[in-house]
């Protein structure tokens, strides 16, 4: 039986609390998503893309239905389990990069470790390492306030993939970005899900589609 | 931009809040301004004091003008000698009594320039205080920090005597209050003042009472507001409100750079996998240290904006708006942090 990175099922998300003014932002969604799969979704502004993303992330909790990450329903995780779940299977890569802008690249990608419920011994030999990957390890010393997007947007992904997670998440990850540099953001993504990682992107961009295995387009909180 | 607009509101209406709160322990701190608020309040109805000016030809009517006061007025502290002109006196010094500055009416400080020998730290009484304590013969009173001689009490007593020594009077009028006097010479006028604090009908009445036995046609009716007085109101309304918008700023700048730095810093630790206890923690630090660096510039405004305005608080007043700014501090933490909460939650709901 093959094993899927994430695999939600029939979850829904609902927002607010009076009948009157709730939202529904997902419902019925069925997906199942394998390890070392590289997938885009897509869709307009509203269609619910962030929310799946947030959810997949153990950033939100589903209103119902059941999200399994390698095998483990973690929607019945507690707040704690989920946190873990967030510092070491996954990673997060946000559109405005989400990095502390008077910190040193280096700090910013050793963030992660300090929540880390464990010692990492390795801590700074993982950093150097990612951010060779990247090729932001020269500007390891930079505030990251003096970077430019595509610079800030590697270290965001330095940090992302410091914990050695099994699945990346990214937000519009070349939304701000040129495109010069988005070519070569989406080269890197090809690069890390190349090395087995699991990929999940939400992105209006087509070229950044097109390096996906599969495409998935969101419709008014519904899979099409 | 939409977003910063958002943020900017709330830090203004945090800092305002907090600026507010600053500027409400100052009123409270100075007691002094409470009182200028009540005496502004009654002078809107009333004078605060009014004068009348008799020359006192027929002692006897003067006398007995004071010593007949209806009974609806008799509270005669309220009628105070302010000062007087003696017709034999080659000085023709007024000597002013001017109300101490205990509560007690009983109690009054001679002064005046014009005498220059009397030693400050002597006290006149109209009787002794039960404060009073006897060293060495003479007796003492301590009033706030200063110690001072008493160096006579009531009608005839030693202090007018040595007054008049040292001001060479022969001839002389003296009282201290108004039902207790007598008159041991003419003086060729005497000028009174009672207090807006009687009620209108007894004013009323002691005005017709005064008439009837006084040549006098009309009581002077000070400014419902002295200049001094309005002077004094504006530096204190400059004053408070100089500290209210320096507060505002300085929390404006403290809150807005923390808050908004900080906002985003939550939503990078979590996505990097701190718990919401751990968040919680962190902005509890965080406000601590905003209200903390608040505190500070508070303080530092309130020390500072003194010294420029010579404004002088005792050490006891200082500690106590220390430890009250301190108080209200948490409090308002606690407060804001609640209702950063509960904000949190309605905005994540909707």
């Amino acid at each position: 039986m093959e094993e899927y990175a994430i695999e939600l099922r029939n979850v829904a998300k609902i927002y607010g609390g009076r009948k009157e003014s709730k939202v529904t932002a997902l419902s019925n969604i069925d997906l199942k998503i394998r390890k070392g799969e590289f997938v885009a979704i897509c869709g307009v502004s509203g269609s619910g893309k962030s929310t799946l993303l947030n959810l997949m992330g153990c950033l939100d909790k589903p209103t119902s239905g059941e999200i399994l990450m390698n095998g483990r329903d973690i929607t019945i995780l507690s707040s704690r389990a989920r946190a873990h779940i967030r510092n070491r299977e996954t990673g997060f890569v946000l559109q405005d990069f989400g990095l502390i802008p008077y910190r040193t690249a280096y700090e910013n990608v050793l963030i992660p470790f300090y929540f880390s419920d464990k010692r990492v011994k390795d801590k700074y030999s993982r950093v150097e390492r990612v951010m060779k990957q990247t090729g932001v390890y020269d500007l390891r010393n930079r505030r990251v306030s003096k970077l430019s997007g595509g610079e800030k947007q590697r270290v965001a992904i330095a940090r992302a993939l410091v914990n050695e997670p099994g699945i990346i998440l990214a937000d519009e990850p070349t939304g701000a970005l040129d495109s010069k540099t988005k070519k070569e953001i989406i080269k890197l993504f090809a690069d890390i899900n190349e090395q087995g990682k699991t990929l999940i992107v939400v992105t209006h961009d087509k070229e950044m589609a097109d390096a996906a295995h599969r495409v998935l387009n969101i419709k008014d909180g519904h899979i099409e | 931009m939409k977003r910063l607009a958002a943020y900017n509101q709330t830090y203004i209406l945090v800092s305002l809040f907090l600026a507010v709160v600053v500027a409400a322990q100052f009123l409270m701190l100075d007691d002094g301004y409470f009182d200028y608020i009540s005496q502004l309040n009654a002078s809107r109805f009333k004078t605060s004091r009014y004068e009348f000016v008799i020359a006192p030809s027929d002692q006897d009517t003067v006398k007995s003008l004071l010593a007949n006061i209806p009974e609806e007025v008799s509270d005669t502290s309220d009628i105070t000698v302010v000062g007087m002109t003696l017709v034999n006196d080659t000085k023709s010094s007024v000597i002013a009594y001017y109300p101490a500055i205990s509560s007690s009416r009983k109690i009054q400080i001679l002064s005046g320039s014009s005498i220059k020998e009397l030693e400050e730290g002597e006290l006149v009484c109209d009787r002794l205080p039960d404060s009073a304590f006897q060293l060495d013969g003479y007796n003492y009173l301590k009033l706030k920090d200063s110690l001072y001689r008493i160096i006579g009490t009531g009608n005839g007593s030693d202090a007018y005597q040595y007054v008049d020594r040292e001001m060479g009077v022969t001839q002389r009028l003296y009282c201290t209050y108004s039902d207790y006097w007598s008159i041991t010479a003419s003086a060729s006028e005497l000028v009174f003042q009672y207090d807006s604090t009687l009620s209108i009908t007894n004013e009323k009445r002691l005005q017709s009472y005064i008439q009837t036995y006084t040549d006098v046609k009309e009581f002077i009716r000070p400014e419902s507001i002295s200049p001094e007085f309005r002077q004094e109101m504006l530096m204190r309304f400059a004053y408070i409100v100089t500290m209210l918008l320096f507060c505002l700023i300085c929390n404006y700048s403290i809150i807005s750079y923390l808050f908004f730095k900080l906002k985003d810093e939550y939503q990078i630790s979590r996505i990097c996998g701190a718990t919401e206890l751990r968040i919680v923690l962190m902005k509890i630090g965080d406000l601590l240290i905003v209200g903390a660096l608040s505190y500070i510039v508070g303080t530092a405004g309130y020390l500072v904006l003194n010294r420029i305005t010579g404004t002088t608080h005792t050490s006891s007043e200082q500690i106590r708006f220390v430890l009250i700014n301190l108080a209200i501090y948490i409090c308002v933490l606690l407060i804001v942090s609640g209702i950063g909460g509960i904000y949190g939650r309605i905005r994540h709901r909707a």
